[in-house]
C-alpha cells in the first residue's frame, strides 16, 4: 500500500511539471465539488496490481521506437504489434522528435518475452493472463508467460504512454509493474436481437473490450424478437426470423467477428437461447412451438401470462433432432470455444401445462409440473452437448429448477432482490452455485441498459451516480462459501440488453460505464476509492477516445483534440472504424 | 436483388408508418392513390407571382437531397465533393422513369409565397402553409418563406422508400400552422463543449422536427467557449483551451446554417450567477470571505462596482450586433446570496443603497441595470423564473422560462409571458420509453384563465450538459426532443401516445435513412437503415 501511495504523489508531481495549462474541472456544478485526486494523464485502467513508476520520463521517437518478441510468425502477437502502432502513435497527430543526441531520455525498444515459447491460438478460461512490464530509461521489458498475458502487458505499456502538451510523446522512465487480474471471467454482454448491431460496431466493441482487458464476448445474438444467425443447416432461420435479410450475421460476418476478438484475446461465448426466447426461431418452424391454450382453444394469447406461443414443445423429437444438428452446426462455427451459452431463462410454463398433448405426456411420463418438464428438457439438452464435446452455460433458471447439471456446467447469476422482489440477492446465489461445485458468473447488478440520471450525492461527496454504484460492487460481499467455492466465483459480466440501444448508441452507452466493471473485475479489492478513480476513468475516457470510440463523458471538461466532430476525431478514422 | 423477408413487427414491435409526417400536420387528408416521384424528372419551381429569394433555392437543393440521396445528405456538411461522388453512383443504381410502369408521376411542386421573403425569422413568422400533392402537380402555398420551409420539410417526409416505385407519395391534401410561435431546443456548450458539426447536425435534426429556436446555453460555470471580439480573453482564459472555442467565423456559420432552415439562435449568456469561467479572465466576480478575510473563492458578479456594469455594457454591445435575434436570454438563476452576504463591499453598498439585509434587492438592482443595458440595445430579453422565486420585480415586457414544475399559473398572473421547460429536461435520462411523459405535457396544463395561457409563447426541451458531449448528445436528443417538438406544433388534440408511437418509429427511421444517430425509443425492433457509426 505504502509503495501505491507514492506512486501516485509522484505521478502527480509529474504532471503539473508540464501541464502548466491544463484546465480541470473539479467540480460537478460549482457548487457541489469533487473530491478525490487529479489523475495522471497516463494511469493505467483497469489499475495495475502493482505499479511503481518514477516520476521523471523519457520520450520516444516514433521512427526509431522498436517493439519486438520472442516469438516469431505468431499472428496473435504479430497481429498487436501492428494493430498498437497507430494507438501508439495516432494517425491523424504527427508527433516532434526528441533530441536524438540525448539517448538516456529517449524509450528506444520494449521486447516481450513469452516464456512458454507458444504461439496459442485461442483463450481459454484459466490460462495465465498476467504479465510483468519493466521500463528502465531507453529499455522496457514485457514478460509473459503466455501471448493473452503478453496482450495485456502490451495494452498497460500503451496507456502508459501519453502525448505532453508540447507534442511529444513520453512515458515515465522508470517504470515497475507486475499484474494479473482479480478474475478471469471478465464479460461483455451484447444483445443483437432486440436491435441490430453492424458488424462494423460489434468490432469498435471488441477494441473498446480490450482497452480495458475485458476478455469475454457474450453474444446474446438471437431472441423472441429477431434471429440474425446465418445458419447454413437451416438457412429458414433467418430468412423468416430476421427483421430483414439486410439485418444478418452470414458466416463470413460470424467468422470476421470471432477473429476480431480472438486477436484481443478475447473469447466468444454465442448464446442460443431455448426453451423460451424463441419466437423468433418459431417464424422459421412453426411446429416447434407449443400451441398454448385457454381452455379448450389452442394458440391462444393471454397476455401478461403466456402469447399464442412462445415456447419450444419438449415433447416433440423433431425438436432434439433440429437441436443436435443445429448445435453442431454452433460448434464448428466457434470451432475454438468450448462453451455455448444455452439460455434456459426465464421459462414460464403455464403454457405447457394449458397444452392437452403435453398434459398427457406429462401424464405418460409420470412427471407433475412445468418443472419436472424443463428437467426433462434441458437433461436432454445438456446431453446433446456432452455427445458434441461442448460444454455449457447456463442463466440460473434452470439451476433454480433443481436440474442436474454437468459439473462443467457454468451458472450466470442475474437474479437479486432488486430485480425480483421475491428473490434472495445475488450474493447468496453466488455462494450456493460456488459451494456446489459449480464454476458461476455475476450479471446481476451490471445490467447497464438500466440507465440513471444524476449525481451521488451525500454531504461527504458527489460523483456520477452511475459509475458510483457500479464501482461499489464487490463480487466477493456477502459471500459465504469456502475457500474452494471462492475459486469457483470466476468473474463477472456487464450487460447491455438493447431494448434501447442499436449502432446509434450502444458504443456511448456502454463505455466508459462498462469501465467501472472493469476494474472492479480485473484490480485487487483494495483499489476502491471512488473519488479518485472517476478522475482516472476520465483520462481513460480520452484515451478511448483518442482511439476511435465514442465513450461517453464521467466528468465535466474536455478531451483535447479527439473529440468527436473536431478535425482530429479518431472517430472516423479508417483504422478504428471498421465501415470502409 | 434481395427479396427483403420482412417480418411483421407489430408482433414483437411497434410497426413505423409509412411516410406519415412529424410533427403531425393541423389538417391533413390523404387518399390510398399513389404517385411515382423520380430524380429524373422531378423539379421545383415557383409560382409566376411568388416573391423569390436564396432561402428558397437553398431549400430546394437540400431537399432535392434529402428526397433522392438521404443517405448523402449529413456528408455535405462534412465532405461535400464525396457526397457529390456518392449521389454520381446512387443516380446508376436507379431504375429508369420508363420501368416505372403506367403510374402517374408526379413530376413538379409549384411553390408560391405571398409575402417578401424575410431575411431572418423571428417570433412572429408566419409558419403557416397549404400542400396539395394531386396527380402531377404538388402546389405548395405559404404567406411567408418560413411556412414555405415548413411545407418542404412535410412534403419530403411525405414521399416515402418503395420497393416497386422506388419513391412514392400518396395523393394528399393538408393545411397545417403551429400551435405554438416558440418551439426551442436549448443546448448546453459551457459544461462540455459540443462541436461544431455536432451542432449543425442537432439543427438539421430540429429543421426535421420543426423546432424553431435553438436555445443557445453557450457558456457556463466550466468553460467559456464563445470567442468575444471585445474581450478576447474571455475565451483565451475561460474556455478549456485554444480549441474548445466558437470563433466569430464558427458563430457566423451557425447562425447562417439556423436561418437556411428558418430557426432563430437565441442566445443565453447567464449572469450574474453560472459565471466562474468569466471571472478567470476579468475581474467581475464577487470575491467571498471566510471569518473576515478573502477566502480565494469567487461567487456571482459584484454589482457593488461600476466596472461589472461597464463590462457588461460593452460585451452585451457586441452580443446585441453578433446575433441578429430580438430576444437574449440573461439566464438569471440559481443565484445564492451567501457569498454577496459575507463580503464588505457589498454590505457597504448594501447599506448606501439602503437596501437592508434583502439581497432579492440587490439581485434586482443587478438585473435592472444589466436589463437597462439590453434595452438600450433594441433587444428584448427572457430569463429563468428563480429570479421571480427570489422575490425579484421585473418589467411588464419580461418573458419567464420555466424550469420548475407547476409553476405556470403563478408566473403568468403575475403577468409575464412564458415559456414551459420543466417538464422537458431531456438530460434526466431513466429506463424505457420516457418520451411519452415528454409527449403528455402540455404549456396549457395549468388552472389559468384565457389570458394568462396566451401568454404561454411555447416551450423549450433542454439537454444539459453535464453528461453528454458530441459522443452522445444526438442520440440522447434525437428523436425524444421530436416529443415536444410535436405538442408545441400540433394540435391540442393529438395526444394520443398509441396513435403517435408508430409515426415516431416512422419519423426515427426517417432520420437514420437521413444519417442522423436517432436511438431506438418504443422498444425493440429496427429501421432498413441502421446506424454503423
Amino acid at each position: 500500500m505504502s509503495y501505491r501511495l507514492h506512486i501516485f504523489q509522484c505521478l502527480l508531481t509529474f504532471i503539473i511539471s508540464i501541464h502548466h495549462v491544463y484546465c480541470i474541472i473539479d467540480y460537478i456544478e460549482a457548487k457541489y465539488p469533487l473530491k478525490g485526486k487529479p489523475s495522471a494523464p497516463n494511469a493505467p485502467w483497469p489499475q495495475p496490481q502493482y505499479l511503481n513508476a518514477s516520476s521523471d520520463y523519457v520520450y520516444i521517437d516514433p521512427n526509431f521506437f522498436v517493439i519486438h518478441s520472442n516469438l516469431k510468425d505468431c499472428d496473435v502477437i504479430d497481429n498487436a504489434l501492428q494493430r498498437y502502432k497507430s494507438i501508439f502513435f495516432p494517425p491523424k497527430i504527427s508527433i516532434q522528435n526528441p533530441d536524438r543526441l540525448d539517448e538516456s531520455r529517449i524509450l528506444l525498444s520494449v521486447f516481450i518475452l513469452i516464456q512458454s515459447k507458444q504461439c496459442h491460438t485461442y483463450p481459454q478460461l484459466r490460462d495465465d493472463q498476467s504479465y510483468n512490464l519493466t521500463i528502465e530509461s531507453s529499455y522496457g521489458i514485457i514478460y509473459a508467460e503466455n501471448v493473452w498475458g503478453a496482450l495485456n502487458g502490451i495494452e498497460t505499456f500503451s496507456q502508459l504512454l501519453f502525448i505532453t502538451d508540447d507534442n511529444y510523446l513520453a512515458t515515465n522512465a522508470s517504470i515497475y509493474i507486475q499484474d494479473w487480474p482479480r478474475f478471469p471471467y471478465r464479460g461483455i454482454l451484447l444483445d443483437t436481437a432486440r436491435h441490430f448491431l453492424p458488424v462494423p460496431i460489434i468490432k469498435q466493441h471488441l477494441d473498446a473490450m480490450a482497452s480495458n482487458k475485458f476478455n469475454v464476448l457474450h453474444w446474446h445474438i438471437t431472441d423472441d424478437q429477431s434471429w440474425p444467425f446465418v445458419s447454413e443447416t437451416f438457412p429458414q432461420l433467418t430468412e423468416k426470423g430476421a427483421f430483414s435479410s439486410a439485418h444478418v450475421y452470414t458466416p463470413e460476418n460470424v467468422q470476421d467477428i470471432l477473429e476480431h476478438a480472438r486477436l484481443r484475446g478475447i473469447r466468444t461465448i454465442p448464446e442460443f437461447d431455448t426453451p423460451g426466447h424463441v419466437a423468433a426461431l418459431g417464424r422459421a418452424f412453426p411446429e416447434f412451438l407449443t400451441d398454448c391454450y385457454n381452455g379448450s382453444m389452442p394458440c391462444q394469447a393471454i397476455y401478461g401470462v403466456h402469447a399464442e406461443r412462445e415456447i419450444l414443445d419438449p415433447t416433440k423429437a423433431e425438436v432434439y433432432n433440429f437441436m443436435n444438428e443445429f448445435l453442431k452446426e454452433v460448434k464448428e462455427v466457434f470451432k475454438y470455444e468450448p462453451y455455448i451459452h444455452l439460455g434456459m431463462d426465464e421459462v414460464y410454463p403455464a403454457c405447457w401445462l394449458s397444452n392437452p398433448n403435453i398434459k398427457n405426456f406429462l401424464n405418460e411420463n409420470n412427471m407433475s409440473n412445468g418443472t419436472d418438464l424443463m428437467s426433462y428438457f434441458a437433461s436432454q439438452i445438456l446431453k446433446l452437448m456432452q455427445s458434441i464435446g461442448g460444454k455449457s452455460m447456463v442463466w440460473q433458471d434452470v439451476w433454480d429448477d433443481g436440474v442436474k447439471l454437468p459439473s462443467d456446467t457454468v451458472i450466470e447469476i442475474w437474479k437479486d432482490t432488486s430485480l425480483l422482489s421475491d428473490s434472495p440477492s445475488w450474493s447468496y446465489y453466488l455462494s450456493k452455485a460456488t459451494s456446489e461445485g459449480y464454476d458461476a458468473v455475476l450479471a446481476a447488478p451490471f445490467y447497464l441498459n438500466m440507465i440513471e440520471y444524476g449525481k451521488y450525492n451525500t454531504p461527504e461527496s458527489v460523483m456520477n451516480l452511475e459509475f458510483f454504484k457500479w464501482y461499489n460492487i464487490d463480487l466477493f460481499a456477502n459471500f459465504t462459501g469456502d475457500d474452494d467455492a471462492r475459486q469457483r466465483l470466476i468473474g463477472g459480466e456487464a450487460a447491455l440488453w438493447a431494448e434501447f440501444v442499436d449502432g446509434t448508441n450502444s458504443l456511448s452507452r456502454l463505455w466508459p460505464r462498462a469501465s467501472a466493471i472493469a476494474e472492479r473485475l480485473w484490480s485487487s479489492i483494495d483499489v476502491n476509492n471512488p473519488e479518485d478513480a472517476q478522475f482516472r476513468l476520465d483520462v481513460h475516457r480520452c484515451r478511448m477516445l483518442r482511439r476511435g470510440i465514442p465513450a461517453a463523458p464521467v466528468l465535466n471538461g474536455y478531451c483535447g483534440l479527439y473529440e468527436v466532430g473536431m478535425k482530429q476525431s479518431m472517430v472516423n478514422e479508417p483504422i478504428f472504424n471498421y465501415i470502409h | 436483388q434481395n427479396i427483403q423477408q420482412q417480418i411483421e413487427l407489430d408482433e414483437i414491435a411497434i410497426k413505423p408508418t409509412v411516410g406519415e409526417p412529424w410533427p403531425k400536420p393541423q389538417s391533413i387528408q390523404t387518399t390510398s392513390t399513389r404517385f411515382a416521384v423520380h430524380p429524373a424528372t422531378f423539379y421545383f419551381l415557383t409560382n409566376e407571382t411568388s416573391q423569390q429569394c436564396d432561402l428558397l433555392r437553398n431549400a430546394f437543393d437540400r431537399y432535392y437531397k434529402i428526397i433522392f440521396f438521404p443517405q448523402t445528405y449529413m456528408l455535405h456538411l462534412t465532405d461535400p465533393l464525396l457526397a457529390d461522388i456518392k449521389i454520381r453512383h446512387l443516380k446508376e443504381t436507379l431504375r429508369n422513369v420508363s420501368d416505372l410502369g403506367d403510374v402517374t408521376l408526379l413530376k413538379r411542386l409549384i411553390v408560391n409565397i405571398e409575402q417578401p421573403c424575410e431575411e431572418w425569422p423571428s417570433l412572429e413568422s408566419n409558419e403557416s402553409y397549404t400542400l396539395v400533392v394531386k396527380r402531377e402537380h404538388a402546389l405548395l402555398d405559404a404567406a411567408s418563406i418560413w411556412g414555405a420551409l415548413r411545407g418542404l420539410e412535410t412534403f419530403s417526409q411525405l414521399i416515402y422508400p418503395d420497393s416497386d416505385l422506388q419513391f412514392t407519395i400518396n395523393e394528399t391534401t393538408i393545411y397545417d400552422f403551429p400551435r405554438f410561435q416558440h418551439r426551442g431546443f436549448l443546448l448546453d456548450t459551457g459544461t462540455h463543449f459540443i462541436s461544431q458539426k455536432t451542432l449543425k447536425i442537432n439543427l438539421e435534426a430540429m429543421a426535421q422536427s420543426k423546432m424553431n429556436v435553438f436555445h443557445f446555453h453557450i457558456v457556463d460555470d466550466q468553460s467559456f467557449p464563445y470567442d468575444s471580439i471585445t474581450y478576447p480573453e474571455l475565451s483565451g482564459k475561460g474556455a478549456f483551451d485554444r480549441n474548445h472555442i466558437y470563433s466569430q467565423a464558427d458563430i457566423a456559420e451557425l447562425l447562417e446554417f439556423a436561418r437556411q432552415r428558418g430557426i432563430r439562435v437565441f442566445i443565453e449568456f447567464d449572469s450574474p450567477a453560472h459565471s466562474r469561467s468569466w471571472g478567470r479572465a476579468y475581474d467581475i466576480l464577487t470575491q467571498c470571505y471566510s471569518e473576515e478575510k478573502p477566502n480565494n473563492k469567487l461567487g456571482p458578479m459584484d454589482p457593488s462596482r461600476n466596472t461589472t456594469f461597464e463590462f457588461l455594457k460593452n460585451f452585451f454591445h457586441e452580443v446585441a450586433q453578433i446575433f441578429p435575434d430580438r430576444y437574449i436570454h440573461l439566464g438569471a438563476d440559481e443565484v445564492y446570496f451567501d457569498c454577496w452576504e459575507s463580503n464588505p463591499s457589498i454590505t457597504q453598498f448594501m447599506r448606501q443603497m439602503e437596501f437592508g439585509t434583502n439581497y432579492s434587492l440587490l439581485e434586482q438592482y443587478f438585473m435592472q441595470t444589466l436589463i437597462n443595458i439590453v434595452n438600450a440595445t433594441g433587444k428584448n430579453y427572457v430569463v429563468w423564473q428563480d429570479i421571480i422565486d427570489n422575490n425579484v420585480t421585473l418589467q411588464t415586457d419580461t418573458v419567464v422560462e420555466e424550469p420548475y414544475p407547476d409553476e405556470m399559473a403563478r408566473v403568468t398572473k403575475l403577468g409575464y409571458k412564458t415559456l414551459l421547460s420543466s417538464c422537458w429536461y431531456l438530460n434526466l435520462i431513466s429506463y424505457g420509453d420516457d418520451w411519452h411523459k415528454y409527449y403528455k405535457c402540455d404549456p396549457y396544463n395549468f388552472t389559468g384563465t384565457e389570458e394568462q395561457k396566451k401568454l404561454v409563447m411555447g416551450g423549450e426541451a433542454c439537454m444539459w450538459g453535464e453528461y453528454v458531449d458530441s459522443t452522445n448528445v444526438i442520440s440522447s436528443t434525437w428523436p425524444r426532443a421530436a416529443a415536444p417538438a410535436e405538442r408545441l406544433w400540433s394540435s391540442v388534440d393529438t395526444n394520443d401516445v398509441i396513435e403517435a408511437a408508430p409515426r415516431l418509429a416512422e419519423h426515427r427511421c426517417r432520420y437514420l435513412r437521413r444519417g442522423i444517430p436517432a436511438a431506438p425509443v418504443n422498444g425493440p425492433g429496427y429501421c432498413p437503415t441502421e446506424y454503423s457509426g
